[in-house]
């Protein structure tokens, strides 16, 4: 019994080594890619639109923003390709004939598509960072409550995402999902404006948008870069990301098995 | 009975299909051997692929059980994967990674220790005629030699059930017997093998026995020997023919 559960952790641990290693193919390319627009979007909203009257701080507010926004982009790529397989070629049978559960196989893509898009995401934070030096208060800074919430967010967008994935029927479905909704629901998570100015806004407006499991992966992520003052608690958002990526976890295993028809 | 290593009992599968519910498999009852080869024949769509992936634990059956010496699979699913060998119809690699590196990471998953992994892999690759194709990814192989090493990853744990499911699809002659003579030396290394096909000259080669699978149940079972004298044949075709008489002339 010892030797099969040994075996089993062995097994996920070959597997994600597996889907890791092909990130070193692919990850110069990509970093220069999120490189390049996570430098283009803090230049353009920490020198142009302060320029046109946003405040002060709103290029380092879009530099967090977008850390998130890139993992968003690098796990959507990622389970879009797992969607692809799992409604066409299924090469994925392979691993489900391991000596390893279905659930663990899911969450194995999971982590893998988290680390690729934290590893992608903290090499090309930096760069942004530098161009936006000015403006940042290093006083405010919480490095170890932005790594946190960083893998957090990673965890709670990969767990989401794959939900989605395995939710519709194909790809087509899949797809406008993203087109229809995907946007809004970007939108509306505090990407260019803290929570409670959403509220201000529009009360039932900004209460629905806490509805939204984004919202506390941006609000918790400013809070931990630009001070806890205008953003939702760190710790209500830590809590709520928890309940969100749990449940996502459960309903995206349910519908992966439902789906791959798997034992 | 301590000799059978797998039992399939009253297997049905239902499936849903265009909103409609088709039983495609319909009280299968099988067994194999340790050692032996044992053939699954049938038309294109008479259940050898689905009776054959839920033997591989790939998926559930709706009615049924399957035992793997005596026990319950579903009692200890990783037990029984660690004894088991799945070689499916499409191939799924991981193109990522080298021919080599294909059976490297299949031992690892397996629990294999690294020195038995290198021995192995080089032994399946001189096997399998693949050496010289160690450093390539799948992709850029042959269909005939993509089922190689489809096969070579299949064994590269020592399972002592083997589930081949049509693996001679689409090859040249040459492929083909070099395939053959593969399936063969698993039978020297006392391997059991579940060989789907719908090639009656195969089976006729291959095979110790044969289920005869027509649309979703068994129409006949036995050694060649056995069915040839039960229908009054004296040929696999004749036999084949003959035990799915029925459903030939409707077809027709």
């Amino acid at each position: 019994m010892k030797f099969i559960k040994s075996t089993t952790f062995n097994t996920f641990l070959w597997l994600l080594w597996r889907d890791i290693r092909a990130l070193r193919k692919t990850f110069v390319s990509q970093w220069i890619d999120y490189s390049f627009i996570m430098c283009a979007v803090v230049v353009l909203n920490n020198y142009f639109m302060t320029a046109f009257g946003m405040p002060a701080s709103f290029g380092v507010h879009m530099l967090v923003s977008q850390s998130i926004a890139s993992m968003i982009w690098l796990v959507t790529s990622d389970t879009n390709m797992l969607a692809m397989d799992v409604h066409g070629p299924k090469t994925i049978s392979y691993e489900l004939t391991l000596p390893i559960t279905y659930k663990l196989v899911y969450l194995k893509y999971a982590c893998a598509f988290v680390i690729k898009a934290i590893a992608i995401n903290l090499a090309s934070f930096p760069l942004g960072a530098l161009c936006v030096l000015n403006k940042i208060d290093v006083g405010a800074i919480a490095p170890l409550k932005f790594l946190g919430i960083t893998i957090f967010a990673a965890i709670v967008i990969a767990l989401f995402s794959m939900m989605l994935a395995m939710l519709f029927k194909s790809i087509d479905a899949l797809s406008k999902f993203w087109m229809r909704w995907g946007m809004i629901i970007w939108m509306f998570s505090g990407l260019y404006t803290p929570w409670y100015i959403m509220v201000q806004a529009s009360t039932w407006g900004g209460y629905a948008t806490l509805l939204n499991p984004l919202l506390y992966c941006l609000e918790a992520a400013h809070a931990a870069f630009m001070g806890q003052q205008q953003f939702i608690n760190f710790w209500l958002c830590v809590l709520a990301i928890i309940a969100f990526g749990t449940t996502f976890a459960f309903v995206g295993m349910y519908f992966f098995k439902k789906r791959l028809d798997c034992v | 009975m301590s000799f059978i290593l797998l039992s399939a009992e009253n297997i049905s599968k239902v499936l849903l299909l265009n909103n409609k519910r088709k039983t495609v498999l319909n009280n299968i009852n099988l067994h194999i051997k340790r050692g032996e080869i044992v053939g699954l024949l049938g038309v294109n769509g008479a259940g050898k692929t689905t009776l054959a992936s839920i033997i591989s634990s790939l998926h559930p059956a709706t009615v049924g059980d399957v035992l793997f010496n005596g026990q319950s699979i579903y009692d200890n699913l990783k037990a029984y994967r660690l004894k088991l060998g799945y070689c499916p119809q499409q191939p799924n690699f991981e193109n990522n990674l080298s021919v080599r590196e294909n059976l490297v990471f299949a031992g690892h998953y397996y629990g294999m220790n690294t020195h038995d992994i290198n021995t192995k892999a080089a032994q399946l690759m001189d096997m399998f005629e693949l050496t010289s194709y160690a450093d390539v990814t799948p992709d850029k192989l042959s269909g005939g030699y993509q089922r190689r090493l489809l096969i070579a990853r299949t064994i590269m744990h020592n399972p002592e059930l083997v589930i081949l499911d049509e693996p001679t699809v689409g090859l040249d002659p040459y492929m083909r017997r070099a395939l053959i003579n593969s399936i063969k030396s698993l039978k020297k290394e006392n391997i059991a093998v579940l060989l789907t096909t719908h090639y009656l000259d195969e089976i006729q080669e291959l095979v110790d026995r044969v289920y005869i699978l027509d649309d979703g149940h068994i129409a006949a079972h036995g050694t060649l020997a056995e069915l040839n004298q039960q229908y009054g044949t004296t040929n696999l075709e004749a036999l084949f023919f003959a035990a799915t008489a029925k459903k030939i002339t409707e077809t027709l």
